[in-house]
């Protein structure tokens, strides 16, 4: 073997390194400069999350899960947020950052951090936001709604031209083709959110996802689930789940009515619902449960308990069903044929009506507890609050109510070229666009600010597409006669807005001597409608207990006569048709305990 | 009392208590007539509230009054002035109940404003009616942001 020298100095050699700057990194530490759109640890902006567990579902790896932040951020959050945000496991995360694609708020991106050092194992556990509140100096990689996964642009729907519509009362929105209604459903990230706000917690996301499959008959099914109006809804519904779809927060929600719609209008008539639906209705249980009012609400509680094998009548004031969507919402919105065919298939499992029966003249209320083991009153808001001003009374001075009842009725109304809606609320606007079909010229009076009105900003658009001037911060002061009692025009005066010290509606003020007057044919009244529960025995009114005009009721809207129950308009302060429906869901589980209890 | 009888405070005091004690049996009356229960609600709150005014002049504590004229801004929305006078026969209805009593108010507060004038040169009763006419004017506010709030929600 031959000797080497090299070699036995070798270990020596490395002795020369213990003098050199190691190479292993030392504190404090510095982060070496990473890549455009790098993908590091997670944060979250916490205000804009909305809880959707969307970045929850997509993630592969199942690294997040949703967490409360503070014991019973869910119970408090706002409507729209679950009150729930993500929690990251970095040991299963692989920074594939799909989470941030599919995150519709865009509240969730990824940093440049992507060091991280603890001894602590739960805190691999990270809540983006809360374990680096300071995260959003370090932002990288974000999503852009410009190229995302998601699509943030709706199916537009298809409408008849502004001139087209005041021609006649055709119905207005023409409606998705098959194609369009399964793009516009496939946009759906399937979050819930907007099941939540619904008042009836309808079933969106499922039956949005048998839409874009083209399962229509189930599509149907699921509404029919918990709303026996969905074609109605799916045409008019106030649609407060729209208004916190995710995808609107950087793009346009899912047009959940217009899918709902879609699909219930796919039932032609009374028979196809009744075949699709195919209801398991329970034979009869004995138990008699009388209704007043066949509005939403009331048809509701019918239908529910009439599958449930109870014998439901309804005692209904007008010649036809559906209350102020049959007698209020114009043809061009809702053509009466379409809520015909929902209100046939009611009856056809087994709802009885009695038409033409005023409960407090054609038959006592006291007769109807008499021959039932419950009564539900659904009796809406019917009697219009008048303007108050002099010369209301003159010929021609009308209200809305009355007006769209007899239009919707075919009876001939008399308004005359020229037309003014006092009010700012939907029953304005339907009143000036209906006037506006008839020929004549239409201005709507306000007392306060467009923004302030209460009416839907589509139909706000909508009449002022159809050529309805909107006359802002005008005060009706009185109504002018022309001498031989009717209406010649009407004298308002122009307001200023005043904010409310305490954050309420900012008021108009009167400015004195701005005064105008507007010559006119007729006058429309729409300020608004109140109950008239004239036909309910005192001693029950007493016992019944009102707040600010309306019926108090428990979470089963039983009042607390117990085998009283009650819904609709006269009830919740929302007044709308979804609100009803709900009303009415609830008071079938109530009625049923109360009855099965006794 | 007519007001040309009166000459000193305790008279003036006597004629307000007078026009509360009307006032609280006219919504009495209202409560017996009305048909709607948030009417009935609304004349049992004015009701008691009338009744707390003649209390407060039967024990002359009107100072009550005064302090609440200085935090409270009076807007002057002139709902009252534009409406039609309800006769109480007449009133039913919530809205009815609420344009007679803002109307009252309205006329309350134009009374002792000329009572006032009338009496400029009698300092105590000047003072007092004064103090009556703003409390008035106040309630016909209270009655206009009422009806602003639920009668004109939607307008
Ligand atoms: C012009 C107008 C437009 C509207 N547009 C929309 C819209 O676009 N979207 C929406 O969601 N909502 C809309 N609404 C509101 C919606 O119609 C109501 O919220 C809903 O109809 C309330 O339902 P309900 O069951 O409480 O009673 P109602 O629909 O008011 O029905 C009450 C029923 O009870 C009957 N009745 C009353 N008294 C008696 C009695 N003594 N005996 C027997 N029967 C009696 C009435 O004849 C009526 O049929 C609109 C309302 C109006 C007036
Ligand atoms: S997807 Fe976005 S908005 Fe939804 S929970 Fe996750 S971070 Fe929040
Ligand atoms: S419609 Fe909107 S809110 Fe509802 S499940 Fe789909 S994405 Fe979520």
């Amino acid at each position: 073997m031959e000797f080497s020298l090299k070699g036995m100095l070798n270990p020596l050699l490395a002795l020369q390194q213990a003098g050199k700057r190691p190479h292993t990194i030392q504190f404090p530490f510095e982060e070496k400069k990473v890549a455009e759109r790098y993908r590091g640890l997670h944060f979250n902006d916490l205000e804009a999350c909305i809880g959707c567990g969307t970045c929850s579902t997509i993630c592969q790896n199942e690294a997040i899960d949703m967490v409360e932040i503070n014991p019973g951020d869910s119970e408090n959050a706002k409507p729209g947020d679950s009150g729930l945000r993500p929690r990251v496991d970095n040991g299963r995360c692989c920074w594939c950052a799909l989470c941030v694609e599919v995150c519709p708020s865009g509240s969730l991106s990824l940093t440049t951090h992507y060091n991280y050092v603890s001894e602590d194992a739960n805190s691999f556990l990270w809540t983006p936001g809360v374990s680096n509140p300071d995260g959003h100096k370090e932002l990288s990689f974000v999503s852009d709604t410009s190229h995302s996964l998601l699509d943030y642009a709706r199916v537009p729907m298809r409408e008849l031209e502004g001139k087209e519509r005041i021609k006649s009362f055709a119905e207005v929105v023409l409606g998705y083709a098959d194609e369009e209604a399964k793009k516009e459903a496939a946009r759906c990230i399937g979050c819930s959110i907007c099941t939540e706000v619904c008042p009836v917690h309808m079933h969106i996301p499922e039956y949005i996802s048998a839409i874009e499959h083209g399962n229509n008959e189930d599509a149907i099914r699921i509404i029919y689930d918990n709303n026996p109006i969905g074609e109605t809804c799916g045409k008019v519904c106030t649609r407060r789940c729209e208004e916190v779809c995710p995808l609107g927060a950087r793009g346009e929600a899912i047009a959940i009515r217009w899918l709902k719609r879609y699909a219930t209008e796919k039932a032609e008539n009374a028979e196809i619902i009744r075949e699709i639906v195919n209801p398991d209705i329970k034979p009869p249980n004995g138990k008699k449960v009388g209704i007043i009012g066949a509005g939403p609400s009331g048809l509701t509680v019918a239908y529910y308990l009439a599958l449930r094998g109870f014998d439901v009548t309804i005692y209904e004031a007008k010649a036809k069903a559906g209350g102020m969507i049959m007698y209020g919402i114009p043809k061009y919105r809702l053509p009466l044929d379409s809520l015909d065919k929902q209100v046939e298939y009611m009856q056809s499992v087994g709802v009885k009506i009695h038409f033409n029966t005023k409960v407090g003249e054609q038959i006592s209320f006291t007769e109807i507890e008499k021959n039932h083991d419950a009564v539900f009153i659904g009796i809406g808001y019917e009697v219009p609050y008048t303007i108050g001003i002099d010369g209301e009374n003159l010929e021609n001075s009308i209200q809305a109510v009355n007006f769209l009842r007899d239009i919707n009725a075919d009876k001939h109304v008399d308004i005359g070229n020229r037309v003014a809606v006092i009010g700012g609320g939907n029953v304005a606007i339907d009143a000036a666009r209906v006037s506006r079909r008839l020929g004549a010229e239409v201005t709507i009076l306000y007392r306060r600010r467009e923004e302030d009105m209460p009416a839907d900003w589509e139909e706000i658009e909508g009449a002022k597409h159809e050529g309805v001037i909107i006359k802002t911060q005008a005060i009706p002061l009185n109504v002018v006669d022309d001498g031989s009692g009717r209406v010649k025009g009407i004298r308002y005066g122009n307001a200023r807005m005043v904010t409310d010290e305490k954050g309420g509606r900012p008021r108009p003020e009167l400015i004195e001597g701005d005064e105008h007057i507007l010559e006119l044919y007729t006058i429309i009244g729409a300020i608004g409608q109140e109950a008239d529960y004239s036909f309910i025995p005192e001693d029950i009114k007493e016992k019944i207990g009102f707040k600010s005009g309306r019926i108090v009721t428990n979470e089963w809207q039983q009042t607390s006569v117990p085998h009283i129950f009650a819904g609709g308009d006269i009830v919740n302060r929302t007044a709308d048709a979804i609100s009803a429906v709900a009303d009415g869901y609830k008071a079938v589980k109530g009625i049923e305990q109360f009855i099965f209890a006794k | 009392m007519n007001t040309d009888n009166i000459q000193s405070l305790e008279q003036a005091i006597q004629f307000a208590i007078e026009r509360e004690t009307e006032a609280e049996q006219m919504y009495q009356k209202l409560i017996r007539l009305a048909e709607d229960p948030k009417a009935k609600e609304l004349f049992q709150e004015l009701r008691d509230m009338e009744a707390q005014h003649r209390q407060n002049l039967q024990t002359l504590d009107v100072t009550g009054f005064k302090e609440k004229h200085n935090q409270e801004r009076v807007y002057n929305m002139h709902i009252a002035d534009y409406l039609i006078d309800k006769k109480i026969d007449d009133v039913r209805t919530y809205q009815e109940g609420l344009m007679l009593a803002a109307r009252r108010e309205q006329m309350a507060y134009q009374y002792y404003s000329l009572l006032a004038e009338i009496y400029r040169d009698n300092p105590g009763l000047f003072e007092f009616f004064s103090v009556m006419a703003r409390e008035e004017r106040s309630h016909q506010n209270d009655m206009e942001k009422v009806y602003d709030e639920t009668v004109f929600l939607y307008n």
